[in-house]
């Protein structure tokens, strides 16, 4: 290191995060809920943000629909992301028994072109994740193509398995948010080795070899960018990826390709 | 220029997975990302006592040609056996400093059980490297480590250089670590650990001295990668980043000067 001036390998970070155009599955507006020192961001200014930060677009979601009610979150979401470019999606907050529900709930109707996902707090909105319960909204998920996400933090993860295996057509999503995922690293690697239908995001994924371990187990494929934006820096889940021991291509696949399939459906 | 992860741990805990606890693992990740020395203190020593883990850290110091460094732990709650097993291994190779985590010991940071070791460090020269963190609502223990239940130590002992790790939390005590910093001379901090906060780098470096801010990763916990590219990526001049990185906790455990005397 010592002959190693630091501005070059400064400037070398900044050009690998060059070659890869990012799309972050985890962008939150709203008012961040349990992070004090957190400050909100709009639209236009987190959409300026990531851009100048090498993030062509991504997932975005509301604080409000954990913290208010999932209709006023998603609401507040369609009033920005239907007007803005295809690069900007949203992942509405869900709940069951949609059909009796005030909307815009997902699975009430055909989903809305900008919607990209449905996230589910079962914990905080009290209700079970079983099938009995959310079910029907699965199966409308499973229906359009539209991953379920889910912070470790909401669930059980009996139920996660449950539902994973009664819905092998369904992308979920764990995300590794909001405290440590690293207490559950022995519970989520042999259940992403088990279901190959549940991928992880990265804002978290921070632990000792955990990035290495999840390609090596289940495949790059598996693996979303995520950053928790604007609680978490941008570059935290950056600098894990950009140094992540895997080949370029399973980089790139984390990075944004494997978010920009799943658009696809 | 060098880099140096200023907080790290080797031993394995069992709440904790962590995919390789061995120090070829680390010494592996040292050699990927250009670290040239560490800074470790041990799990088996906030459990069981300085004595459980000196002749266990030395020899990680010795395994890795001394670039592994290590800190001794004290626990208030155990001052005598504590102090004694500190007394014989500061003088081992490697042995740099000492740690303290009122918030594992369950006894406050203000406590007049740490008078010892406050006085032991500063009669040996050594810095002192402490938990730090914020009120919490699902750990009330963290209450322990504020930064502010620091201050009368801090003012008593003015030769003593104290890092309050975690830079203070994600909570008030960020503002507390601050105030601190800036106020104290001998006051220091490191963003170890999941701090991830957006432009923490960015804002500690408008508001603290340069030479207050310390690299660490809190491995195996984090991995150093997390903290390391939100470094090499921020905002701030390549002049402070070199500080953060590697200058400033060189200076403040005089670690090229150990090197020297002990390759």
């Amino acid at each position: 290191m010592s002959d190693r001036i630091g501005k070059t390998l400064f400037d070398d970070y900044v050009r690998r995060r060059g070659e890869l155009a990012f799309h972050d599955c985890s962008i939150w507006l709203g008012e961040p809920a349990d992070f004090p020192l957190a400050t909100a961001f709009g639209f236009e200014e987190m959409a300026d943000y990531m851009r100048s930060h090498n993030v062509a677009g991504g997932f975005i979601s509301h604080w409000a629909g954990l913290t208010l009610s999932p209709q006023r979150g998603n609401k507040a979401l369609l009033d920005v992301v239907s007007t803005a470019d295809k690069n900007w999606r949203m992942v509405f907050t869900g709940l069951p028994l949609y059909p009796t529900d005030e909307g815009p709930l997902p699975g009430q109707h055909k989903p809305h072109q900008c919607l990209a996902g449905v996230r589910l707090f079962p914990k905080s909105h009290s209700y079970a994740l079983t099938e009995w319960v959310v079910g029907t909204l699965l199966d409308w998920q499973e229906l359009y193509g539209l991953p379920l996400f889910l912070w470790h933090t909401e669930i059980q993860w009996e139920d996660l398995y449950t539902l994973a295996k009664q819905h092998p057509n369904l992308s979920i999503v764990v995300e590794t948010q909001r405290e440590k995922i690293l207490y559950h690293m022995r519970t989520l690697l042999p259940l992403m080795r088990d279901c190959g239908n549940v991928c992880v995001e990265t804002s978290n994924l921070t632990g000792q070899g955990y990035l290495e371990q999840v390609v090596r187990d289940c495949g790059a494929e598996r693996v979303l960018f995520g950053s928790f934006f604007p609680v978490n820096d941008l570059s935290v889940a950056m600098g894990m990826l950009l140094d992540a021991d895997i080949g370029q291509d399973e980089r790139s696949l984390i990075a944004s390709k494997n978010l920009l399939r799943m658009l696809k459906g | 220029m060098k880099i140096i992860d200023a907080h790290i741990h080797l031993d394995p805990l069992g709440k904790l997975f962590a995919v390789d606890y061995s120090l070829g693992a680390y010494r592996e990740l040292m050699n990927r990302l250009s670290i040239d020395y560490a800074v470790c203190s041990d799990h088996q020593s906030l459990f069981g006592g300085a004595g459980a883990g000196l002749q266990e850290l030395s020899r990680v110091h010795e395994e890795s040609h001394g670039h592994v460094y290590f800190l001794g732990v004290f626990n208030p709650r155990h001052t005598k056996e504590d102090l004694k097993a500190l007394e014989q291994g500061h003088a081992l190779p490697g042995f740099c400093g000492i740690k303290i985590h009122p918030s594992f010991h369950g006894v406050p940071a203000e406590h007049p059980a740490y008078e010892a070791i406050w006085r032991f460090a500063s009669e040996h020269a050594l810095p002192i490297l402490t938990h730090s963190w914020s009120i919490s609502s699902h750990n009330p223990a963290q209450a322990l480590s504020r930064p502010g239940r620091f201050e009368p130590y801090i003012s008593k002992f003015p030769s003593v250089r104290l890092i309050l790790a975690h830079a203070g939390g994600r909570g008030e005590g960020r503002h507390e670590m601050v105030r601190l910093c800036t106020q104290y001379d001998n006051v220091y901090t490191d963003f170890a650990g999941d701090i991830f906060d957006l432009g923490l780098i960015e804002s500690l470096t408008r508001t603290l001295p340069s030479d207050k801010i310390l690299f660490g990763s809190d491995y195996p916990w984090l991995d150093p990668r997390a903290n390391l590219g939100r470094c090499m990526l921020a905002d701030i001049p390549a002049a402070l980043k070199e500080r953060i990185l590697g200058l400033n906790a060189l200076e403040l455990y005089g670690l090229e000067a150990n090197q020297d005397s002990t390759t």
